[in-house]
């Protein structure tokens, strides 16, 4: 009789096989929440005010701002959209561009539209290092939406940074979002420090009193203390890599500006796929990068 | 025999018919046992009732674009590689419900999905079989570990659903009698060698007068099993024998594939030359992702009844040589068959690393005998070596 002399070590195989079997079900669920209110921001874009659908029902994790949620409509389909605001009864604010089948059905659901929400997913803007800094923050067109959360919590803890300036894009004056809050924040005064808040459209009409052109010609000629900035940046990848080569000749470290990526996402938790960028998950390692990781790869065309 | 346990790491000699045996005591235990079996004209892992539905005296010949099942001159049960199929398509099935909601009005409500719990028996998996198990294992297990909310969320629904963990897989491995011309375990080191992780491992010994199999006993379930089987004492020499097998197997491979550190290596080829060559040649036909027992994309199909009234969240294999897999509004990011291959193999043997610690590639050779026009990674990877741009 022979024993075999090789290592028999079995336990790991034979739990961890269970896990495949059981398939990720449980992590596609959706928590039913209620519209409880629908704003009109521009002529393409709605903002919905969303709440736990009743007392009993589940409620999604407090999202960080630059999270995002994934959005179901009943039998439409389902995507991902940042939180762009939480009210202080917890209700989530997300703000949606009508571009296809989805967004189109979210955009058009009524207050009392039962839409399923997962999440919070990703990684949210470095609020941690933000403090006592000067910020630049940066958004082009509907990139604003992910950044508001973090431009009202800058606005009210003012004093936590050193100085403040805002660029905001957008293609003509009726394609600004939430203009009406972009002109609240142009009229706070503040004792100490810088607080500029700049608003650019690629095209003005006759009204346009304001100033024309790209957004990254927003950006400040020079720094005071490039070392102490930190910049934070949504809007299209063309406008995210130009803005971010900007400011590293303005002496900004690549670590210490931050952009936000969007790729098609089915599952938003480093399953389904779709949303790879070379080494990364951009739905659980992102959707926010640190220039310094990415550079290199949104410099090679089509990866 | 004293007791069942005892048969534990142990190795015995049972005669060529105790497949028709190892069968129905599975399926008395409960089992439903899959296995290979001839449909058409190639071999797929298909529910077995009894040992004639195994492929015996078929065998098959493969190469870079081919696949050809043979009649083989002996009665061989296992005289065959890998066809097209692997475990995945047990384990993560094409296409699985993953729920289903009801309307009421306004409002509707998430119902449970019924995961279809079957007790499992593989028969006939191979090392190479094994090892992409494992992988597809740990790429569930990152992507469980890693995404920070999942876990508030699920268990913020665990009142609604239930998920039952079914009992795992019964495995039986089994020692590659043969390599085909495309496989290459043995460069990547995922066998042919089998070291653990079976519940049974068979080699089937076949020579001119003798036709039988060592069955090599690995866990208590192996066992109780196997004290079903007439169990003949082995001698020295018969694991002795495997060891011959597994280093003739090893030795006869030719294809090979060898990156010493292939992270470094494919981002410092993103841009290389070579990647066009491929794309001439490459009809992004996906056959090669759906086909590798690794390959775990997936994509959702949100449907809904005509009344609209029940909806269903369904989830089915995806593949990265999709156009509309990289799709955001305005067009694909990965429009060009370059980019596509690119981030298959690129992912696959090199950004794999990263995320999961290891090769996403098992030497199983199926990408090879099933691509329409015969691409070849381990030749595309020489071509890829000789420069970096
Ligand atoms: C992290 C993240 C945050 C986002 N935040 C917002 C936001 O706050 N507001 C907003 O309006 N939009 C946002 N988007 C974009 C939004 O997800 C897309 O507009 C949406 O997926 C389009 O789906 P559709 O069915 O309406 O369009 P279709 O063109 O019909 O889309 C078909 C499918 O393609 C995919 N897809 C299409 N466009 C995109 C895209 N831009 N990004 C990712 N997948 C896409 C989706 O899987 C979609 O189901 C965000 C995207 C990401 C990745
Ligand atoms: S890449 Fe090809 S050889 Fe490697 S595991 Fe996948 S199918 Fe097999
Ligand atoms: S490499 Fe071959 S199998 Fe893979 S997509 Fe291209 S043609 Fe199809």
């Amino acid at each position: 009789m022979v024993t075999i002399a090789k290592e028999v070590n079995l336990s790991q195989a034979e739990v961890q096989l269970k896990g495949v079997v059981a398939g990720a079900g449980d992590q596609y669920l959706p928590v039913a929440y209620s519209v409880t209110s629908r704003k009109r921001e521009t002529a393409d874009t709605v903002t919905l005010t969303l709440k736990p659908k009743d007392s009993r029902s589940s409620v999604c994790p407090r999202p960080r701002p630059g999270q995002f949620n994934m959005l179901y409509v009943f039998g439409v389909g389902e995507i991902p959209v940042s939180v762009c605001g939480i009210e202080p009864d917890g209700a989530l604010l997300h703000t949606i561009r009508r571009v296809g089948a989805v967004s189109v059905a979210l955009c058009d659901s009524k207050v009392g539209t039962v839409i399923g929400v997962r999440g919070a997913y990703g990684v949210g803007w470095p609020v941690a290092r933000m403090r006592q800094r000067s910020l630049i923050i940066l958004a082009g067109g509907l990139g604003l939406a992910p950044l508001l959360m973090l431009i009202r919590h800058v606005v009210r803890c003012r004093s936590d940074f050193a100085d403040i300036t805002i660029c905001i894009g957008a293609r003509t004056p009726q394609d600004v979002p939430f203009l009406r809050e972009i002109l609240s924040w142009q009229r706070l005064k503040y004792d100490a420090g810088l607080f500029d808040v700049r608003l650019i459209v690629d095209r003005a009409d006759r009204d346009w009193r304001g100033e024309v052109g790209v957004v990254t010609s927003l950006l400040p000629r020079s720094l005071t203390a490039p070392e102490c900035s930190l910049a934070l940046i949504c809007g299209p990848e063309v406008m995210m890599r130009h803005a971010a080569s900007d400011l590293v000749r303005l002496g900004l470290s690549h670590c210490d500006i931050y952009l936000s990526l969007e790729r098609n996402m089915k599952c938003a938790f480093g399953l389904c796929g779709h949303c790879q960028l070379n080494r990364y998950f951009v739905c659980r390692d992102g959707p926010i990068f640190s220039f310094e990781k990415v550079e290199s790869l949104l410099n090679v065309k089509d990866l | 025999m004293s007791s069942v346990s005892d048969l534990v790491g142990r190795c015995f000699r049972v005669s060529s018919d105790v497949l028709g045996l190892l069968i129905r005591t599975l399926r008395d235990d409960g089992y439903i046992a899959i296995g290979p079996r001839k449909v058409g004209e190639s071999i797929q892992l298909e529910v077995l009732d009894s040992a004639e539905d195994l492929p015996r005296g078929w065998g098959d010949q493969q190469d870079a674009g081919t696949y050809r099942l043979v009649r083989r001159s002996d009665a061989a049960y296992f005289g065959f590689n890998l066809g097209a199929d692997s475990w995945k398509k047990w384990l993560d099935p094409n296409r699985k419900l993953l729920w289903r909601a009801k309307r009421e009005g306004e409002s509707w409500e998430v119902e449970q999905a019924h995961t279809q719990v079957r007790r499992m028996a593989f028969i006939g998996v191979r090392a190479c079989e094994l090892a992409a198990i494992k992988i597809q294992l740990r790429v569930r297990e990152v992507s469980r570990l890693q995404s920070n909310s999942t876990d508030t969320n699920s268990s913020a629904l665990s009142a609604e659903v239930s998920v039952e963990a079914p009992e795992e897989p019964f495995l039986v491995g089994l020692n590659c009698s043969q390599a085909a011309a495309t496989c290459f375990c043995a460069s990547v080191h995922t066998g042919p060698a089998f070291a653990s992780g079976c519940d049974l491992v068979l080699t089937e010994v076949l020579n001119d007068d003798d036709h039988y199999f060592l069955i090599q006993i690995l866990t208590k379930r192996g066992a109780r099993i196997s004290s079903q089987f007439e169990l003949q004492t082995s001698i020295a020499d018969d694991l002795a024998h495997i060891d011959r097998q597994v280093a003739q197997v090893s030795d006869s491979q030719s294809r090979q594939l060898n990156i010493s550190n292939p992270v470094d290596f494919f981002s410092r080829r993103l841009e290389h030359s070579h990647w066009d060559d491929v794309a001439a040649r490459c009809l992004s036909c996906a056959n090669c992702t759906l086909v590798c027992p690794t390959c775990f994309c997936s994509t959702v199909e949100d449907t809904s009844d005509v009344q609209n009234a029940v909806a269903e969240r369904w989830s089915r294999w995806d593949s990265c040589f999709n156009l509309d897999f990289s799709f955001i509004h305005g067009g694909s990011l990965r429009s060009s068959t370059r980019s596509r291959y690119r981030q298959w193999l690129t992912h696959k043997l090199g950004t794999w690393h990263e995320q999961f610690g290891s090769s996403g590639c098992v030497g199983c050779g199926r990408c090879i005998a099933w691509c329409p026009v015969g691409i070849d990674l381990t030749a595309e990877v020489k071509y890829l070596s000789q420069a970096t741009r």
